[in-house]
């Protein structure tokens, strides 16, 4: 494989690799400047995005909607918590179901020692979605447990972000459900079925998953 | 707090240059008309309206893309083809001038198929499958027309400086 090649695999499988192997194939020079040619001709082809005035209009139709919720504090605030503390059990929840798969497939082949180690493991990681120090950045992958966090991010980019992962197709038939902000752990290497059930405990969240198309209901 | 009505004069004449700039920093689309409502939200709190010109809402954008880019990690980074230096640098967003020959050279050099690929990948940040059913080729295909666009775009980079 050349230096284009390692970059081109690189790109389309980031998950593939640890960030040091990413800073170790960039110490290259050469690779390094190809990655950077890459790099400006990405900003230069999405300077060239024009946007609609549909699309102007379907932007200003989504701010007017959170803006006027904003606007209603008492009210507001209550769904909020409402949601946090829906996604917070929710993560617990999906916490314990990575680590019992995790468990199941290690037992199969793991001796009895490392079965310990990753039931010890895994009972700190249930406690550790964090309630009172929301440290981790909004869509940033932690190293230890390959889950995403979203902290108060529109189901649309939740949803962008998640199908691109798994390369599935969104279909909205309400766009309101889009613009609902929540707070989201979502674990990367789960299923695509057991992220969609994780999205629908959510009261308001409707989603329906069906050859591998995604339907926001 | 800002009449809606002012706010909605700024949205629709500021929009696209702010989601443009956004675009440009991120790399995806979503991620860049978050970071628009994010900064008219603010203003629903603070600034007046009389004073907000474009120049103060295109830095606004500037600065929470460059607080999302911090936030971003290694592989996020390269899988949106953004500059990996921990701190990112607004020096390096190439001018205008250089976007325009950049474009140019994409439009002008690439075989059409190739440019296409190259622009799904690059500017839609689409994955190889996906843009080898949006195309109805291989992904073998979609590779080697990635290969080759890299190539001849560095060899007229080159010869221009």
């Amino acid at each position: 494989m050349d230096k284009t090649d390692l970059l081109l695999a690189a790109s389309e499988h980031p998950e593939s690799l640890s960030p040091e192997d990413i800073k170790r194939l960039l110490s290259d020079p050469e690779t390094a400047e190809i990655y950077r040619m890459m790099t400006v001709c990405a900003t230069a082809l999405n300077g060239q995005s024009q946007t609609t005035g549909e699309q102007i209009d379907r932007e200003w139709e989504r701010f007017r909607q959170t803006a006027t919720a904003r606007r209603r504090p008492s009210f507001f605030r209550r769904s909020a918590a409402a949601t946090i503390t829906a996604a917070i059990s929710l993560a617990a929840v999906a916490g314990i179901a990575v680590i019992t798969t995790r468990h199941f497939r290690h037992s199969d082949t793991a001796a009895p020692a490392t079965e310990v180690q990753v039931q010890t493991a895994s009972t700190q990681s249930a406690q550790s979605p964090v309630i009172e120090e929301p440290s981790e950045k909004a869509g940033s992958l932690t190293a230890e447990n390959k889950s995403v966090v979203f902290e108060d991010e529109t189901l649309r980019t939740i949803l962008d972000r998640i199908a691109r992962h798994y390369g599935t197709e969104i279909v909205y038939r309400s766009t309101e459900t889009g613009d609902l902000r929540l707070y989201f752990r979502w674990d990367t290497s789960a299923r695509l079925e057991e992220t969609v059930e994780a999205l629908n405990n959510f009261e308001k969240i409707n989603l329906s998953l069906d050859n591998n198309k995604i339907t926001v209901l | 707090m800002n009449d809606l009505d002012d706010i909605e004069t700024l949205f629709r004449r500021n929009y696209t240059a702010m989601h443009r700039l956004a675009a440009m920093f991120l790399h995806d689309n979503a991620l860049a008309s978050d970071v628009v409502q994010d900064v008219f939200h603010t203003l629903l709190s603070g600034t007046p309206s009389s004073a907000t010109t474009t120049a103060y809402l295109l830095s606004c954008v500037k600065n929470r893309c460059l607080n999302r880019l911090r936030d971003m990690d290694t592989r996020d980074r390269i899988r949106r083809l953004i500059a990996l230096d921990a701190e990112p640098d607004t020096d390096d967003m190439p001018d205008e001038e250089r976007i325009e020959a950049i474009n140019k050279t994409i439009a002008t050099d690439l075989p059409p198929q190739c440019r296409r690929v190259v622009e799904l990948r690059f500017r839609d940040g689409l994955q190889y499958k996906e843009i080898a059913e949006e195309l109805g080729i291989s992904e073998t295909a979609v590779y080697k027309h990635l290969r080759k666009g890299i190539e001849t775009l560095r060899n007229k980079m080159t010869e221009n400086g």
